[in-house]
């Protein structure tokens, strides 16, 4: 797998919300809860995970109890935070309205069984904003091909504030970034920003 | 707001106007006050486009005073969509204008005997109604602009496009927003036909030297309005989510779940959703820049600022942010991920003045039929200004996704009373169904909003697993969003006070502080259930029955990916909601 290690100025990774939303792979263990996942492996402090993520998705299935969720291999979690609208509020994490959608909400289990593997995370909103310094820090990879075609041909504007690169571990040159073919099936991607807050 | 204008339409020698007190509909404002009138006023069995029918305008109760977030206006008629009783609300600068003015309502009656086209102009000092045929199938930019160089930069309108002059169903009434721009609408139901059938294309509203209403208490008043802005500034969908991202900040959340209506509800989740989320449109509106790019408020008085304005690839001025609602509608639900196009075409809808929801349900719909490719973001345009030409095919997709279906021959059409379902599908959140069935107004996603039913205490535990859980809900939250679309507060607020019982009392305090009135959430229940009881027995006398309180066949068995669900709501259960 080719990897992609860049330092950039703060606030560029505003410009990859697309990746954010269509989602990108870590490796973990899984066959664990929600919360073992997210705050004992990657970063994301339990108070957070509580309060700021008020909307969460597994597979697509909403879920109210992140102690009660199993990530399996190859799940998507989908973090957001808390949403407008009756629709929105129904999908707030164990919510007043949860009921309305019950029927494809996420189902509570308590058999864990630990392997390792890899979660899909995709991050929405101001929980994109918040969490992706500390994603991109630790690194993330980028699947598929239109994925990872996210970077071919962006314009001289997006590639503003991108300080330095490396592509597989050597020093590349911007311009030269900008003409590079991404016809890759995955890449690691590493992104620094100057000055990066803390991952909450 | 002391007094109501009746302008009769049919008079003779053209349009008349009288100035009453407000009679019995003392204490009703926004949907309480338009929904009274049409229930006493307007024979259930007219023809809506008749002389019978009549068009309420009325402010909410606190607009035109200073609490935050008052200015939304609604507009109430029978309604050619429906057949049905309708309200549909909207934001911009005339509400608080017309609440300043002192009027509670503007209601135009009767039917021209000619097709002269006229325009109404209200101030401090009266009433003046004039011909003006050379507004003849202007759209409501052009209107706007010849009404700002008349009357000046101050003044607030309310028209309608080519749509509402040739009395197409799916016609709105334009608000203009604090940028004097038409870009507010009240767009549901066909309110903007029902102002043609009038001759009305525009009221001019000028509330120079009119000072905000003063409240009965305003010591309490004003206390309660700074605790009422706190509680919004401090919670995150109000201080937060919708000022960053506006309503469109759903999309990428409503497709992951499976719910986001995608190629005239053929699946529930879109590919394209990164493409036109509100995070990718107001990073689109950062980097393009612009006055008010992202984000403003969209009238006076507005704190959380959701709305924003959109700038094309040149830099200029395109329209308002597009909402949720309509990024949906003529983004996934035809298949278009192109947030450029959908800023288009929501361009020419509020030019020629249009639902976005109904519109974008009909081109899909006709996408299905065979008309164009899903995704076809040219034809989708080019679709929509056939509407604005009046040409036959134009006339037929702005009547609405079901004449539309009719004609093509669809049976995928996603209606409730005839108006096209918004960017939720049922079948995955069942709840909304229930409400999109059973609400009077046709299926609508704000006739039952997430108010604070928990703490308003008219719910109870819900059993998830059984549908009266769904239906016990539906009921509480359209009777609490009846009574807050009385109030003219705009909706939004209902994030802050589900959440914060103390703003939840604010609000109330609010409302009390200005009238004198003490007002208890017992009250906001019995208010709620009032309106929804005149709604309802006007829809009973014009016809309907519980049949019609139905979603469409298809969604009780055809299975909505990805979760392969369908709508299990049975009917005996959904003829439960008002039963009260």
């Amino acid at each position: 797998m080719i990897t992609l290690d860049l330092k950039t100025e703060r606030g560029w990774l505003r410009k990859l919300n697309p990746i954010f939303g269509a989602g990108f792979w870590v490796k973990a263990a899984v066959g664990l809860s929600i919360r073992d996942v997210l705050c004992r492996q990657l970063g994301v402090a339990d108070d957070y995970l509580d309060n700021r993520v008020q909307t969460l998705f597994l597979d697509g299935k909403p879920v109210d109890d992140v102690d009660r969720a199993i990530v399996p291999d190859g799940g998507v979690l989908t973090l957001s935070a808390a949403m407008p609208g009756l629709v929105g509020a129904t999908f707030r994490k164990g919510g007043h309205l949860a009921p309305m959608r019950g029927s494809i909400t996420c189902a509570a289990e308590d058999e864990t069984c630990e392997l390792d593997g890899r979660v899909k995370i995709k991050l929405f909103n101001v929980v994109a904003r918040e969490l992706s310094p500390g994603f991109l820090g630790m690194g993330i990879i980028i699947s598929g091909q239109p994925e990872c075609q996210f970077f071919e041909g962006r314009s001289t504007k997006f590639w503003n504030g991108c300080q330095a690169a490396k592509l597989d571990g050597r020093n590349i040159d911007i311009e030269q970034l900008r003409e590079l073919s991404f016809e890759f099936e995955e890449m690691g991607l590493t992104v620094i920003e100057d000055s990066a807050e803390a991952s909450p | 707001m002391d007094k109501i204008l009746r302008i009769n339409t049919g008079a003779d020698g053209g349009p008349s106007f009288t100035i009453d007190g407000l009679g019995d509909y003392a204490g009703h404002g926004g949907r309480g006050m338009t929904s009274s009138i049409i229930a006493k006023e307007v024979p259930p069995d007219c023809h809506p486009l008749g002389a019978d029918n009549k068009l309420v305008i009325a402010p909410g109760l606190l607009s035109g005073s200073l609490a935050a977030m008052s200015g939304r206006i609604s507009v109430g008629c029978k309604s050619p969509l429906t057949g049905g009783i309708k309200e549909s609300n909207a934001g911009g600068q005339p509400s608080q204008m017309l609440g300043r003015l002192g009027y509670a309502a503007i209601v135009l009656e009767g039917q021209p005997s000619d097709d002269a086209l006229y325009k109404v102009f209200i101030n401090k000092d009266g009433v003046k109604i004039e011909a003006d045929n050379g507004l003849k199938m202007l759209g409501n930019y052009d209107v706007v602009d010849k009404m700002k160089a008349e009357y000046g930069e101050k003044v607030g309108c309310i028209s309608i496009g080519q749509a509402g002059e040739m009395k197409l169903a799916g016609a709105s009434v334009a608000f203009s927003d604090m940028e004097q721009r038409p870009t507010r609408h009240a767009g549901r139901g066909g309110s903007g036909a029902v102002m043609g059938s009038k001759g009305i294309k525009v009221i001019v509203v000028d509330d120079t030297d009119c000072p905000a209403r003063a409240p009965k208490n305003p010591d309490a008043f004003k206390e309660a309005n700074k605790a009422f802005v706190q509680g919004l500034r401090k919670h995150p969908v109000t201080g937060e989510g919708l000022p960053t991202y506006g309503t469109n900040v759903l999309t990428n959340v409503i497709s992951e779940a499976g719910a986001y209506p995608t190629n005239n509800f053929q699946k529930g989740s879109f590919d394209g959703a990164s493409n036109i989320s509100g995070e990718t449109q107001a990073e689109l509106e950062i980097e393009r820049g612009g006055k008010g790019a992202n984000t403003h408020g969209c009238h006076r008085g507005c704190v959380i600022r959701c709305s924003g304005t959109f700038y094309d690839k040149n830099g200029r001025f395109l329209t308002k942010q597009p909402e949720y609602e309509t990024v949906w509608a003529h983004g996934g639900n035809c298949g278009i991920d192109d947030l450029d196009a959908i800023a288009q075409i929501d361009r020419l809808d509020d030019d020629f003045g249009l639902d976005t929801i109904e519109m974008g349900a009909a081109i899909a719909v006709a996408m299905e039929g065979g008309l164009a490719e899903f995704g076809d973001a040219d034809a989708a345009i080019n679709l929509v200004k056939e509407v604005g030409k009046g040409s036959p095919l134009g006339r037929i997709l702005g009547s609405g996704s079901e004449v539309t279906g009719k004609v093509f021959g669809v049976e995928r059409v996603p209606t409730v009373k005839g108006q096209a379902m918004p960017a939720y599908d049922p079948r995955a959140v069942m709840g909304i169904g229930v409400t999109y069935a059973t609400t009077p107004m046709g299926a609508d996603h704000t006739a039952g909003y997430a108010i604070a039913t928990n703490i308003l205490k008219v719910g109870g535990d819900v059993d998830p697993l059984k549908p009266e859980g769904q239906v016990e809900l539906s009921r509480n939250l359209q009777i609490a969003t009846a009574a807050i679309d009385a109030t003219g507060m705009c909706l939004f607020i209902a994030f802050a006070i589900l959440d914060q019982e103390d703003t939840f009392q604010a609000l109330l305090d609010i409302i009390n502080g200005f009238t004198g009135a003490s007002m208890t959430g017992d009250d906001v229940t019995a208010l709620g259930k009032q309106i929804l009881d005149m709604e309802r027995d006007f829809n009973a006398r014009a016809g309907f029955t519980p049949k019609d309180d139905r979603l469409p066949a298809y969604m009780k068995s055809e299975a909505l990916p990805p979760h392969n669900i369908t709508f299990e709501v049975a009917d005996d259960e959904l003829d439960k909601v008002f039963n009260w």
